[in-house]
């Protein structure tokens, strides 16, 4: 009787932790997310990150030359618009990692950011990636960073960025 | 009378020959330099003796897709971003059926970012850019070429290990110890690119046009 409930409880356990991938896979997949044409003369760069929860809690911030582009939480992406020329994007943690990017005017570039393990916390690392990584994750549900973790020369849902450099772009769907 | 139309006629072929030199459009420099004539002279219209305009100087239109073949072995291990390296023109540059920039033109490329693998499964990284193709002494800047590639990422196998190590005491060490893989570009490879802007090239009596002087000067303050 004890052996019974004991297999019971084991079956239990197992069905628990695969009910949520079952779900997962039932569940349809997302719309792929258009993303804007940059503004003219202007270059565009599509930072995303997974939902994954390994390394959920660290910070997957992006700046440039010291000042924060975008927060970058698991699941989101933000469009940060640039001049045509060398970038240099970073994230921090224990460690900085920066990844350079040639922006090219009117073109559209993509980069991923995933945590990998270090030795005292997870450290985020900033990757190039290409529009299929962005548009099988986007399937997955990636939504927009809010405007409120934006900083400068990230593209805003309104389509604005608050870069006095940066004009307005096009948004995808006006207003 | 006669003597004075004789005069005029006269005049006339040394305008033409005049505005032929300088290259003048038919029917544009005519008129300024027919206004110290008598009024028989201006009122004939000159245009039949101004010799053909030259023929407009080729131009390399913007954007003009360009096939280039890298001309040194590079890595995610073994560059450094910042580094150059030398390309080649890997296919004439044709518009209209003409050859205008013959293969074998030669340039510079630069190494964008280069990334070695490092700990945790993390992959090298290379980013290369076409800068320039030198033509006749004058650079045919060039854009959009995106031969980015990452390596093999082991990231999710890192972390795996990393969750296993939590458990299993020791395995957390493989973890740290698992790297990517490396990127590397041979010399001879092909890649594609854009040409950055109009591109004037020089005609054959050796003047610059407007447009590759400026490009010229705007080089030189650089």
């Amino acid at each position: 009787m004890k052996q019974s409930t004991l297999f019971a409880a084991m079956g239990l356990a197992v069905a628990g932790f695969s009910a949520p991938s079952a779900a997962e896979t039932a569940a349809p997949a997302a719309d792929a997310i258009v993303i804007p044409a940059p503004p003219k003369g202007k270059g565009e760069v599509v930072f995303f990150r997974s939902g994954t929860f390994i390394g959920g809690g660290i910070s997957c911030a992006v700046s440039e030359g010291g000042k924060k582009v975008s927060s970058l939480p698991p699941g989101e992406y933000f469009i940060a618009v640039a001049d045509p020329r060398k970038h240099s994007y970073a994230v921090s943690s224990e460690v900085t990692n920066s990844l350079n990017l040639e922006v090219e005017a009117d073109e559209v570039q993509y980069a991923d950011c995933h945590v990998k393990m270090g030795i005292l916390a997870g450290r985020p690392v900033l990757a190039p990636a290409t529009v299929e990584a962005f548009t099988a994750q986007s399937h997955k549900g990636l939504k927009m960073v809010s405007a409120s973790r934006m900083g400068e020369g990230a593209l805003r849902p309104d389509g604005t960025t608050s870069s006095a450099t940066a004009p307005a772009a096009t948004p995808a769907a006006p207003k | 009378m006669r003597i004075w139309i004789a005069g005029a006629a006269l005049v006339l072929p040394v305008l033409g020959a005049q505005a032929a030199q300088v290259g003048v459009q038919p029917g544009a420099g005519a008129t300024p330099g027919a206004q110290g004539l008598s009024p028989a002279a201006a009122v004939s219209p000159p245009v039949a003796s101004v010799a053909p305009a030259p023929p407009a100087a080729p131009v390399v239109p913007a954007l003009t897709p360009v096939s280039l073949e890298i001309g040194a072995d590079l890595g995610s291990k073994t560059s450094k971003s910042g580094d150059t390296f030398p390309i080649r023109l890997h296919e004439a540059i044709v518009i209209d059926g003409k050859e205008l920039v013959p293969a074998g033109a030669t340039g510079m490329g630069e190494v964008v970012e280069a990334r070695h693998t490092g700990m945790s499964g993390s992959s090298g990284i290379l980013i290369l850019a076409a800068r320039y193709l030198d033509i006749s002494g004058h650079h045919l800047r060039l854009r959009s070429m995106h031969l980015a590639e990452n390596g093999t990422s082991r990231i999710g196998t890192a972390n795996g290990l990393g969750i296993a190590g939590a458990v299993i005491p020791g395995v957390g060490f493989l973890a740290l110890l698992t790297s990517g893989d490396d990127v590397s570009v041979r010399s001879g490879s092909v890649a594609a690119a854009k040409t950055a802007e109009d591109f004037t090239l020089i005609t054959s009596s050796g003047a610059l046009p407007a447009a590759s002087a400026a490009i010229a000067s705007k080089e030189t303050t650089q």
